[in-house]
Order: C-alpha cells, then sequence, then structure tokens
C-alpha cells in the first residue's frame, strides 16, 4: 500500500475522531443553541414549571409501568384503590409565555385498564426538532400492594412501600426501600441503594456504587466500576470488577466472582466461596468452610467453621483460628497461619511458611523458603515437610511421641530438645541425616531440606490457640414490614432518612438538582 | 501496469474541503448547525473515497482492453 | 575502430564500476520505489510498516503478536511476554526497514515490482472504505445499531484469513505457471 493511501486512511480517521470528540465535548464548551443539555447534566438558562395531576382507579393488586427520561420519579404507597399521578413540567425558556405554550403540549399519559396502569408522557413527540430544555418530573402514589416498574434516564428513581419493584435507570440515583416481595435493579452511570427487601433482590449495576442492606431473600449482584456494599441478606451471588466488595451479615452462602477487586466477607452462616484478582480476599466469621482464591493479592482468613481452601498468587495467605482441614497454596508469597485444628496442606513458592498452634496432620512443601512450625501441643499427627532452598524449625511440645526422620542436604540437623540427641552422620558429602524418636516412638515426623534442620523444646501451646474459634454473628434479619400503608410517604415530605441512604430531594427543590448526567440528547 | 486515471486520493481531499467549505459557511450565517451534521455525515468521506476507487480501477481496466 | 598493439606506458583502465553506479550513471536520479526511514515511522504503530510495504500478512501478524504480549503479560504471565513486547516492537521496525530495503535492492537488481497503485487492482479495497464508510454513516442515521452488530467482528478473522489463503495459493499458482517470477 503506498503511503499516500496510508496517510489518506489515518488523516480521515483523525478527521472523524476529532468530530466524535468535538460532539462528546460540545456541552462543556457550551457549542450549541442555548438551553441544550451540558455535560453536568444540566439544562441552564431561565426556566420555568408548570404541574399537571391525573387519578386513576385500579383493582389489587395492581401493577404499574411508568416511562420518563429527563426528571425524577418517585413511586411510594398511598391510599388503596387509586394511583394518583403529578407530572412537573420544567421548561428553559427566556419567558414564561412561551415557556407555559411549550408546556401545554407537554401532556401525561395514563394507559390501561383494571389493575395494569402505564404512566408516560409524550416529551418525545414534543421534543422531535426542539432543542428546548424539558425536565418530566413524575411523583406517584399507588396502593401498597403495586408492583411497579419503572424505566428513566437522567433522573433520580425513588421507590418505597410497594409490593415489588423493578428498576431500569441511567444516569441518574436509583433508591429502592421497603419492598414486600422482590426488587430488581438495572442501572448505570449512579449509584444504587436498595434497602429493606421482604423477598429476593437483584442488581446489575455499570460505573455506580451499589448499597444492599437488609434483604430477607436472596441477593444477586452484577457490578463493574463501582463499590459494592452488603449488610444482612440472604445468601449472595455476586460479580464484581474493578470496585471494591464488603459484605456483612449474610444468612447463607456467599460466592463472590471478582476481578481488579478487594472482597472483605464477615459474618457469613453459610459457606464463603471468593475469587478475585488484583486485590485481597478478606474472611472472618464463616459459618461452613472457606474457598478464596485470589491472583495478585493475598488472602486473609480468620475463625473459619469447616474448612479452609486458600490460593493466593504474587502475594501471601494468613490464616487464624480454623476448624477444619486447611488447604494452602501461595505462589511468590508467605503463608502465615496460627489456630489450625484440622491439620493442614501448605505449598509456598518464594516465602516462608509459618504455621503456629496447629493440631492434626500437617503437609507442608516450600521452594524457596522456610518453614517453622509449632504445634498446639504434644505431636499427635503426622508432620511432614519438604523444603527446597531453605531451613526447617519444628517446636516439639513436651510429652510428644514421634518416629523421626530428617535429612539436611546441604546444611545440618540439631536438637536441643530433651530425649532426642542427633548422633554424628558418618556419610560422606555435604548435608546430614538422622533418624530417631522421641517418647519412645510414635507419629512419623519427616522433615528435609536444602539448609538446616532443627529441632527445638517447647512447653505449652501459646494463648493464641486457646481460643475457640469465633462464629458468625447475625442480627435479627430485615425489618419486618408493615402491614398497613405507611401513613407519612406523600409527594411533599421528604422520605425518613437512613444511614444507608442519601437524602431526597424535595420537590420543590431548584430544577438542575435532580439530573446529574454527562450525557446530550441526539439530535 | 496502467496508471491511474486520476487520484482518489486528490479528488476525495478537494470534494472534503469544498463540502467543509460550503457547511461552514452556511454554519456562520446560521442556516445550519455544523456539528451535529459533520458528526453525522463524515464517514460519507469513507464511502466517497471508496467509490473514487472502485471508479478509477474501473476506469483503468476499460482503457488496459483498448489496443 | 582500429585494432592497436597494447601501450604498456598507458595507465591502467579504471576498474568496472559497480552495478548501482551504473544505473546512477545512467540515470542520475533513481526513484527508489519504497523508503526505509518511512517504513520504520509508520512501524512506531506495529504493522503498519509492513502495510507500507505491502505485507499484509506479516503486518497483522507483528500486530496481533504485540498485542498478544501485552494481554498476556496484563493476564499473569509475565514470563516470558513481558519480555516479548519491546522484542516483537522494535524487531517488527526493523522488519519493515529491511522489508522495504530488500524491495529497493530487487528493484534495483532490474526485478520490476508491480506499481504499488496498480497493486489495488483488486475492487477489495474500494468496497472495503465504502462499506466501512456506510456502517458508520447508518450508525449515526440510526438505521444500524453497531453496538448490537460488533459481537460479530470475529467473522472478520475469517475472512482475512481466508483471503490469505486463497491469495497465496493464486499467488502459487502464478509462480508455478511462470506468470511471475518467485519471491525471495
Amino acid at each position: 500500500m503506498s503511503a499516500r493511501k496510508i496517510g489518506m486512511l489515518l488523516l480521515l480517521l483523525a478527521f472523524g475522531a476529532s468530530v466524535e470528540t468535538a460532539w462528546q465535548v460540545r456541552g462543556d464548551v457550551r457549542i450549541g443553541p442555548e438551553g441544550c443539555r451540558v455535560m453536568g447534566g444540566r439544562f441552564y438558562g431561565p426556566s420555568y414549571s408548570f404541574e399537571q395531576t391525573a387519578e386513576r382507579a385500579v383493582s389489587s393488586p395492581a401493577r404499574l409501568e411508568v416511562r420518563n427520561a429527563f426528571g425524577g420519579v418517585r413511586v411510594a404507597a398511598g391510599a388503596p384503590g387509586t394511583v394518583r399521578v403529578k407530572l412537573r413540567k420544567v421548561v428553559f425558556l427566556p419567558t414564561e409565555e412561551k415557556a407555559k405554550g411549550f408546556a401545554d403540549r407537554v401532556e401525561l399519559r395514563l394507559s390501561g385498564e383494571g389493575s395494569s396502569l402505564s404512566v408516560t408522557t409524550n416529551r418525545d413527540d414534543v421534543r422531535r426538532g426542539e432543542d428546548t430544555g424539558l425536565e418530566t418530573h413524575l411523583e406517584i402514589e399507588v396502593p401498597p400492594d403495586t408492583a411497579v416498574s419503572v424505566r428513566n434516564e437522567h433522573g433520580q428513581v425513588d421507590l418505597s412501600g410497594l409490593a415489588s419493584a423493578e428498576v431500569e435507570s441511567s444516569f441518574g440515583e436509583v433508591d429502592v426501600t421497603r419492598i414486600a416481595g422482590d426488587a430488581r435493579v438495572e442501572s448505570k452511570h449512579d449509584d444504587v441503594a436498595v434497602e429493606d427487601v421482604g423477598g429476593s433482590a437483584s442488581v446489575s449495576s455499570r460505573h455506580g456504587a451499589v448499597a444492599v442492606s437488609d434483604v430477607r431473600g436472596a441477593v444477586t449482584l452484577d457490578v463493574e466500576h463501582g463499590h459494592t456494599a452488603a449488610r444482612r441478606t440472604g445468601s449472595i451471588e455476586a460479580k464484581q470488577s474493578h470496585g471494591g466488595f464488603q459484605a456483612e451479615a449474610v444468612a447463607g452462602d456467599l460466592v463472590v466472582r471478582g476481578s481488579h477487586s478487594e472482597v472483605d466477607a464477615a459474618d457469613v452462616t453459610g459457606r464463603a466461596d471468593v475469587e478475585t484478582s488484583f486485590g485481597h480476599a478478606k474472611l472472618a466469621r464463616i459459618g461452613a468452610g472457606a474457598r478464596a482464591r485470589v491472583e495478585h493479592g493475598r488472602v486473609e482468613a480468620e475463625d473459619v467453621t469447616g474448612g479452609l481452601a486458600a490460593t493466593a498468587s504474587h502475594d501471601g495467605v494468613t490464616a487464624r483460628h480454623v476448624d477444619g482441614a486447611v488447604e494452602i497454596e501461595a505462589q511468590n508469597g508467605a503463608v502465615d497461619a496460627s489456630g489450625l485444628s484440622g491439620g493442614a496442606r501448605v505449598r509456598a513458592q518464594g516465602g516462608d511458611v509459618s504455621l503456629d498452634g496447629f493440631s492434626g496432620a500437617v503437609t507442608v512443601e516450600v521452594d524457596r523458603g522456610s518453614a517453622r512450625l509449632t504445634p498446639r501441643a504434644a505431636i499427635a499427627s503426622p508432620i511432614t515437610v519438604e523444603v527446597h532452598n531453605g531451613d526447617v524449625d519444628l517446636r516439639v511440645p513436651d510429652g510428644s511421641r514421634a518416629t523421626i526422620e530428617a535429612e539436611s542436604r546441604r546444611g545440618d540437623v540439631r536438637s536441643d530438645v530433651a530425649g532426642l540427641t542427633v548422633s554424628d552422620d558418618d556419610r560422606p558429602g555435604p548435608g546430614r541425616q538422622f533418624r530417631g524418636s522421641i517418647g519412645g516412638g510414635g507419629e512419623p515426623v519427616k522433615l528435609r531440606a536444602d539448609g538446616d534442620v532443627a529441632f527445638g523444646a517447647y512447653g505449652s501451646a501459646s494463648a493464641i490457640t486457646d481460643r475457640a474459634v469465633a462464629k458468625p454473628s447475625i442480627e435479627a434479619g430485615a425489618r419486618t414490614l408493615e402491614a398497613t400503608p405507611s401513613p407519612s410517604p406523600s409527594p411533599a415530605t421528604a422520605p425518613t432518612a437512613s444511614p444507608a441512604r442519601r437524602p431526597t430531594p424535595s420537590p420543590d427543590a431548584p430544577a438542575e438538582a435532580p439530573s446529574e448526567a454527562p450525557r446530550t440528547e441526539a439530535p | 501496469m496502467s496508471r491511474p486515471a486520476f487520484s482518489p486520493e486528490g479528488v476525495t481531499l478537494g470534494v472534503g474541503l469544498v463540502a467543509l467549505g460550503v457547511l461552514w459557511t452556511l454554519s456562520n450565517l446560521g442556516r445550519v448547525e455544523m456539528l451535529p451534521v459533520l458528526r453525522t455525515w463524515w464517514p460519507l468521506s469513507f464511502v466517497v473515497w471508496g467509490a473514487l476507487e472502485l471508479a478509477d480501477l474501473a476506469i483503468r481496466r476499460s482503457s488496459g482492453r483498448q489496443p | 575502430m582500429s585494432t592497436q598493439s597494447p601501450d604498456l606506458n598507458a595507465p591502467a583502465p579504471p576498474p568496472p564500476l559497480p552495478p548501482s553506479a551504473v544505473v546512477a550513471q545512467a540515470a542520475p536520479f533513481v526513484r527508489l520505489p519504497k523508503s526505509p526511514g518511512l517504513a520504520a515511522f509508520l512501524s512506531l504503530f506495529p504493522g503498519l510498516g509492513q502495510v507500507y510495504n505491502g505485507q499484509i500478512a506479516r503486518a497483522f501478524a507483528f500486530f496481533f503478536a504485540w498485542v498478544g504480549s501485552i494481554y498476556l503479560t496484563s493476564t499473569g504471565h509475565e514470563f516470558p511476554f513481558a519480555f516479548m513486547i519491546p522484542f516483537v516492537y522494535l524487531y517488527n521496525m526493523i522488519d519493515a526497514w529491511k522489508g522495504s530495503n530488500a524491495i529497493n535492492q530487487r528493484f534495483l537488481g532490474g526485478r520490476t515490482e508491480p506499481d504499488e497503485d496498480a497493486a489495488m487492482e483488486s475492487p477489495v479495497w474500494g468496497a472495503i472504505l465504502a462499506v466501512f464508510g456506510v456502517l458508520i454513516l447508518f450508525n449515526n442515521l440510526g438505521w444500524l445499531d453497531l453496538d448490537r452488530l460488533a459481537r460479530w467482528w470475529p467473522i472478520l478473522l475469517i475472512l482475512v484469513g481466508a483471503w490469505f489463503v486463497y491469495a497465496s495459493l493464486q499467488k502459487r499458482k502464478a509462480v508455478e505457471s511462470g506468470d511471475e517470477p518467485p519471491r525471495l
């Protein structure tokens, strides 16, 4: 291909990229007619508000569908049998007369019959070919046993006191609270808060934080580029990428598949199964076993009942107080474990292994590191240690009975344990071998290392090993949902604030509050 | 091998500059919004260039058949 | 010219000129088909120098080798792919330079290189440009959803691979039938 053609190709591609970029940033530099959307998500210039209301009787249980854009949607429980809708239109035009003329063309559309109702506006028809800024905010009261489905963009969504909730939203915060049944949220480019759900909760989020709390049923999460916090829920199944993940008080199993995420989980009554990368996995108080696999990160596990399987690469593994079999693998990291009461199988490369206060059969393999083992009490189970390019140090508590085989390929074997004397080795060449017994013989203890093998006297178990494995603690589950409609929620008052939620703007807030979206409408 | 009948790149560039000039003039006169139009229609430059390449090829092949 | 006895006192004739100088003497200005410097410069984007030399398959190979090394390094396989990143990148520039030089050498050695623009004798190039422009234009007009189509992109790899196979077979046929000299 000639240089001319390559140059032409690059020139056209660069031109196209410049045009696309200019289009994306035009709001920031205010290119375009006044009243157009800017990347800060607000229309600018003078604006005027107008309201329109409507009411419709519905039979129970009702189903409500709401479709909106560029404005907030708030749906709350109201009186039974009736749906009340208030539409607030905010028009960005220089004079009130012009704004009213424009607003009169914007209509509320209610359709459906019986128990099913659909609420939307004709804003797409009105705005076709126009550059006038228009926000449409919907405030709806529904019977408490209503199932609500909302699709909105560029505006906040608030649902409370409903039978079930389904939300699809972008460029606006989503707040779903006090739902008797299931809640499902799909959100992009803003935060999500789901609280007090009697059924299951499912949240899918891109580029926004997610907070889920007090969910009685199972929780399903799919979050990218945002932090996730889950508290006091049923079992959790989560996919998390590029953002931290925190779970506390999970009544059931926890399964997390993460990437570029730090995972912190505490008080899980069931089994914890965590995989992640470029971040750590920290597990505490797990009730039915734990499995953690981290690539390029460390694993920390504490108070695990039912066994632990931990794998870490490019970092180490720390385990404290594990009741059950333990399997640990650390690539390019150290292993530091204490209080393992069900035996352990440990493999480490590029780091030392330290097992303190263990009981049960132990097998340790170390490459490019040393091993230091301190049993919790007299040796009563087999111990096998193989170390390449490192030393082995085994503390021998009083009263141990063991048959010992020790070999140091290039170093020395020594002991300061009473009753265990290492005799001279007559083999030629470097290294040393020793076979002997302590306490008259008993469980096999096999230690092999390239470096030194040392047996050290050791009295009683250390204090840390005497503590029992702590069990997961779950507070009382989700708050009991009210059987009758909540007396207070009405459009005029802000909902009850809670620590997990952000304050909701009042209906009379200035026009620029609801929409915070880095996007413009297509021409 | 026959030389190209015309330069597809040159014609595309020329036509593109003319179109850009017309658009910009109309925008300065307030008749059109330049950026939305440019953003929608810039891929036409590839279509024009591709069509000119095909036309050039067709012309060369037909002139190559002539004695 | 009359035949004369050699004059032993005459100065020795100058040595014969090398071929390049003969060419230079016959045509003081020879426009070489490729610029090695430009090929190396274009190779700052791996593969583009090879495209300039008309070596499309090599271009693909270098590009994907470089991108693949970066990907494999970033997904935990630093050894050996971290070492391959600079190696592939630098070698791609050297290869583009050498490719251009080889083309120029063949040219100076009297082998005719196909006119590079005439190398676009296939309508494929024009068709690709037009289709590319149409797809993006239709997307901008709302008549097409490129996001949905995007998942089918590996079909392009299939088509490119099939085209390589076809082109190689065609070339082999041309060499075997004597229509085209074998490429060194």
